[in-house]
């Protein structure tokens, strides 16, 4: 690993806890728990002056006395106990990198919190030690099991997501809510840096955008002292990832006394949208969004352009996905159906199918069965003017969910279009739906969730499309 | 900071290749005539002056003269109200531009913004933007590619394609002015500028009013 590296954050081959402990309402405790429990098959070294094990390990009086070779550290200790360890990491000379867990620093606004946090970049800084927070949970990466958090832990599903927040809170929501899909959405490296006294956002971004197994990244973000710097390093990540980020603050600055027009009006999220925009980085409104937005980035292709077919059992949810379609400015169109495709629909689909009214809608009626779901699924899909499918369907008690998707499955369609799943609704389709998730085939709650995220993977085919000329 | 006089800052933009109104800096009567044989009537009249930025606020700014009598007329009253409201006020003269009429006016500004830096700012003159603030923005500098979709976000944007029976206005004009502007904001690291109004038409857009914060 090259000096100054953040591998020594996501792949430490040895790891230190000062300030572990044996009592569960401690940082120090959970840190330990979440090390030691996840399968992390590094060294863990526990460090606390008054205890000889924890949680089965041996446990050092201080970091000097343990004898193998450490990559990463982790500090868990009061505030006021924290700079004497970071001295004594600099004398080890092989510490790499640390995890200050601790708060009571910069984040208090005191003027002694602010002193203590420039001395311990100082220290770092001047050998060679790279810092995490202070105030901060640090980092899980699922290739190694590795979680030095005091976050609840989640399922480790393996996948192209990585996390970045500027909140621990919302860090470890989005897990929890990735996690609560109908089947666990896979991720790959999380972070949260808390005050950023060292390691800060441009980072980490620079880093995921190195990580050949990330694919999308998902950022929390409040808010961004260098702004150029975000442009520039999004521009160069966006490339070849996908960036979604929830940032907050939409209504922090209205209008400032002003010299000229422009400047009463330029509040302060129009120009995040902005520098969004130019950047290639996709803004989703919430964690749902985020976590609907990131899943079908992880498991689709993304459409060639912006011609969409509702295909739908039910034609309540399918007006609602119309509705949502409407209100994006006409960014999504309804594909044209082919006179030949709309004969072998009516064919296929039962009497009372309404099919194409309007052009690109079909609403194949609660009569429809599994073959036909299926069926009219491949007739669209080999239209040439569909480019993306929205297939609702609310099963009615003869229609046993799971038959629908696996009549879906067996059918393995072979395209390159997106097709986006929604099944109304509850416990009713969650086995149906969990089946299809672990066949990388998205599901989402509702139907204008699934119009939502096809919005935000063709805003990305366009920018690629964009980039390219 | 330093708020540019209009001539000087007319002459940047003219380095930049925005277009103005055709005017021209006078300081005594005869000058007037001169230049209002020149540009022709009808003209505007607005004062210049290093301590005044909101001109129309202190009776700097005199629309639609149609003749040289009325020109005299607006003139001293120009320089006796400015006076008046404004005692401390160093005049250095006044600058007589062409009067627009019958234009498609938007507005193109540019602020400093403490994180990203120069960003620009589009929208639809006069009302639009004060009261519906229907603008866009742009992380300076702008391509030409973010400067067409900096014109057709805004939700007036039919206007300017000609809602109402009229041709569209120029639209590689208008985006070659919101790439120029930009380029000008973030090569001179401006504090701010607007360029309201700007007049366009199907055949040439052209800057009226134009203001230029610079950073010390």
């Amino acid at each position: 690993m090259k000096m100054g590296s953040l591998d020594y954050f996501f792949y430490p081959e040895s790891i230190a806890v000062v300030g572990a402990s044996s009592d569960p309402s401690k940082a120090g405790y959970q840190v330990l728990k979440n090390l030691t429990s996840m399968g992390y098959a590094g060294k863990v070294f526990p460090v606390n002056p008054r205890a000889d094990e924890l949680q089965g390990l041996k446990c050092y009086k201080d970091i000097s006395e343990i004898p193998d070779k450490l990559d990463l550290l982790v500090i868990t200790v009061p505030a006021k106990h924290v700079l004497p360890i970071v001295e004594q990491a600099v004398q080890r000379k092989d510490i790499r990198a640390i995890v200050c867990v601790s708060a009571g620093f910069s984040e208090t606004k005191t003027d002694e919190g602010k002193a203590m946090e420039e001395k311990l970049v100082a220290f770092a800084q001047q050998a060679d030690i790279r810092v995490f927070g202070p105030n901060c949970t640090g980092v899980i990466n699922t290739a190694i099991h590795l979680d030095t958090t005091i976050e609840p832990t989640v399922e480790q599903v393996k996948g192209g997501i990585s996390i970045f927040s500027q909140s621990g809170a919302m860090a470890g929501s989005i897990l929890l809510f990735m996690e609560d899909q109908p089947a666990a959405l896979g991720f790959n490296k999380w972070a949260h840096v808390g005050n950023m006294c060292d390691v800060n956002l441009l980072d980490i971004l620079d880093y995921y955008g190195t990580d050949p197994t990330t694919k999308v990244v998902c950022i929390y973000m409040e808010g961004i002292s260098d702004g150029r710097g975000l442009i520039n390093t999004a521009k160069k990540v966006s490339k070849d990832k996908v960036i979604l980020a929830l940032k907050v603050g939409r209504n922090e600055m209205g209008a400032k006394a002003a010299f000229s027009h422009t400047g009463s009006l330029a509040g302060k999220d129009e120009v995040y949208d902005a520098a969004f925009r130019k950047s290639g980085i996709i803004r989703v409104n919430d964690l749902i969004d985020m976590v609907d937005t990131a899943k079908a980035f992880s498991m689709l292709p993304l459409p060639t352009n912006n011609k969409v077919c509702i295909l739908t059992e039910a034609g309540g949810p399918g007006s609602m996905a119309m509705d949502e379609i409407g209100k994006q400015n006409g960014e999504l169109r309804l594909a044209h159906i082919s006179d030949e495709g709309k004969k072998k629909l009516k064919a296929l689909l039962p009497d009372m199918a309404l099919v194409c009214e309007p052009d690109g809608y079909i609403d194949m009626t609660a009569a429809a069965m599994e073959q036909q779901h299926a069926d009219a699924l491949e007739v669209v899909l080999n239209e040439e003017d569909v480019d993306a499918v929205i297939l609702i369907t609310v099963p009615p008690t003869f229609l046993p969910p799971r038959n629908i998707s696996s009549e879906l499955l067996a059918r393995k369609y072979k395209t390159n279009k997106p097709i986006l799943t929604c099944f109304l609704a509850g416990k009713w389709v969650l086995e149906a739906r969990r089946m299809l998730e672990l066949a990388s085939w998205p599901t989402f709650d509702t139907a204008e969730q699934s119009v939502r995220a096809l919005l935000r993977m063709w805003q990305r085919a366009k920018f690629l499309n964009d980039s390219e000329e | 900071m330093k708020a540019l006089l209009e001539p000087a800052a007319r002459l940047l933009l003219e380095q930049y290749g925005i277009p103005n109104v055709p005017g021209v800096f006078c300081t005594n009567q005869s000058e007037l005539l001169q230049v209002a044989g020149k540009i022709g009537f009808p003209i505007v009249m607005k004062i210049v002056s290093p301590d005044i930025i909101h001109k129309s606020e202190v009776g700097g700014v005199r629309l639609n003269i149609c003749n040289e009598k009325a020109m005299f007329r607006a003139y001293e009253e120009m320089l006796e109200t400015v006076k008046q409201r404004v005692p401390e006020a160093k005049i250095e003269g006044v600058l007589l531009t062409s009067y627009i009429q019958k234009a498609r006016e938007v507005i193109i500004g540019a602020v400093e913004d403490a994180q990203f830096g120069q960003v620009i700012m589009f929208g639809l003159g006069g009302i639009f933007v004060e009261t519906y603030k229907d603008v866009s923005f742009g992380i300076a500098p702008v391509t030409k590619k973010e400067a067409q979709y900096m014109i057709e976000s805004i939700k007036a944007y039919p206007i300017l394609n000609g809602a109402r029976g009229e041709m569209p206005v120029n639209f590689e004009l208008l985006k070659q002015i919101i790439v120029n502007l930009s380029t000008l904001a973030y090569e001179c690291k401006v504090k701010e500028v607007d360029l309201n109004p700007i007049f366009c038409f199907d055949d040439k857009v052209v800057a009226g009013d134009v203001r230029i914060l610079l950073n010390d």
